[in-house]
């Protein structure tokens, strides 16, 4: 895999480096900003654009890139990296693609394994969300008491939270241990409680339609 | 240094007691990170800089668990004014218990007025104010 890394932090670039290379992969160009960065991705053969979601140019570079890189390159598979898992920066990825992007904890991806399956998730153009913002999201909402998600199964949570992290029906059986049926009758059944049109068609949509209303649910209900 | 480790424990450890141990010390750096940006987020607010006043509250109000409802003006206010008032609202939310359902309420232009009603689980509801000027 071809990867192209902007990180203003120039020993957190580093070992990204040293990762990526000892999992096998190309680093095709590491720098500093995001403007370097776009530059390199408009010439350069890239698989995945590593950013950091704060660096140059200031405050959030690596979103502003990131917009950039997926309009003139929309094959490019993105993954924003941060200190903090927030749902405002979530949203604001989310709005960048709804397919072959990732937002996650620096030091949760400074893990062979971890950077590997999310890389890999990344270029199948899957969505890869932080596990413990998917988790917030989904669970411990006190507003959430006589609303539609009260009414969710706890597998049907455990579900959407996983479907939250941007998972497939096929990942979630495995995950559960049951079979992709059981999974499709559980997200049917998601759709139907939470009001939200079961369209296979546009299966990344199903993460955003539910982020969407489960921060809607959340913040202002 | 988590990065360091996890090549340590996955490329040249062949001992695996070693490299369970090396799997522990990872995690432990993880759980100081979490806590140091715990401690971070309380003192700013990560989000207040790049996605403003507004988001910031309410990432507060979803970090404490909180039941947030947020009443801003029209307008928009400057950045100076929006990391102003976000700070002052965003310190109280800190201090709020879990569960509590918090209203906020923004108004005025230059002489900001902020009104903050907090009704936390059993209690009696209690009321702040602040004026501030802005710009």
């Amino acid at each position: 895999m071809r990867v192209a890394i902007a990180e203003d932090g120039a020993l957190f670039r580093e070992g990204l480096v040293l990762l990526l290379k000892a999992a096998g992969h190309e680093v095709v160009a590491c720098v500093g900003d995001g403007d370097t960065l776009f530059k390199v991705a408009l010439t350069e053969p890239v698989d995945v654009a590593i950013l950091d979601v704060r660096m140059p140019p200031e405050p959030d570079g690596g979103l502003v890139t990131a917009e950039r890189i997926r309009a003139s390159r929309p094959d490019v598979g993105l993954l924003l990296l941060s200190h903090y898992a927030e749902t405002h920066y979530l949203m604001r990825v989310l709005e960048i693609g709804a397919e072959g992007i990732g937002y996650r904890l620096k030091e949760r991806v400074a893990g062979l394994q971890v950077l590997t399956d999310t890389l890999n998730r990344i270029v199948d153009r899957e969505i890869v969300i932080e596990p413990v913002l998917a988790k917030r999201l989904v669970q411990g909402s006190p507003s959430n008491e006589g609303s539609a998600m009260a009414s969710l199964t706890e597998r049907e949570c455990d579900v959407l939270r996983l479907m939250a992290e941007g998972r497939t029906n096929n990942a979630i059986a495995g995950e559960l241990f049951v079979s992709a049926k059981v999974v499709e009758k559980h997200i049917a059944s998601i759709f139907v409680k939470l009001g939200l049109p079961d369209d296979q068609a546009v299966h990344h949509r199903r993460v955003l339609a539910v982020l969407a209303y489960l921060r809607a649910k959340h913040i202002d209900g | 240094m988590v990065v360091q480790l996890d090549l340590l424990a996955g490329t040249t450890c062949p001992d695996p007691a070693l490299a369970a141990r090396i799997d522990v010390a990872r995690s432990a750096i993880c759980d100081a990170v979490e806590e140091v940006r715990r401690l971070g987020r309380v003192l700013f607010s990560p989000v207040l800089r790049g996605g403003g006043m507004a988001n910031a509250v309410r990432a507060a109000a979803e970090h404490g668990e909180l039941q947030l409802r947020l009443d801003l003006p029209d307008h928009d206010f400057d950045l100076a004014a929006q990391k102003r008032i976000g700070l002052l609202v965003v310190d109280r939310l800190h201090a709020l218990r879990p569960n509590t359902r918090v209203r906020v309420r923004v108004r005025g232009r230059r002489f900001v007025r902020v009104s903050i009603i907090e009704r936390p689980p059993g209690r009696r509801e209690r009321r702040y104010w602040a004026v501030m000027t802005c710009g």
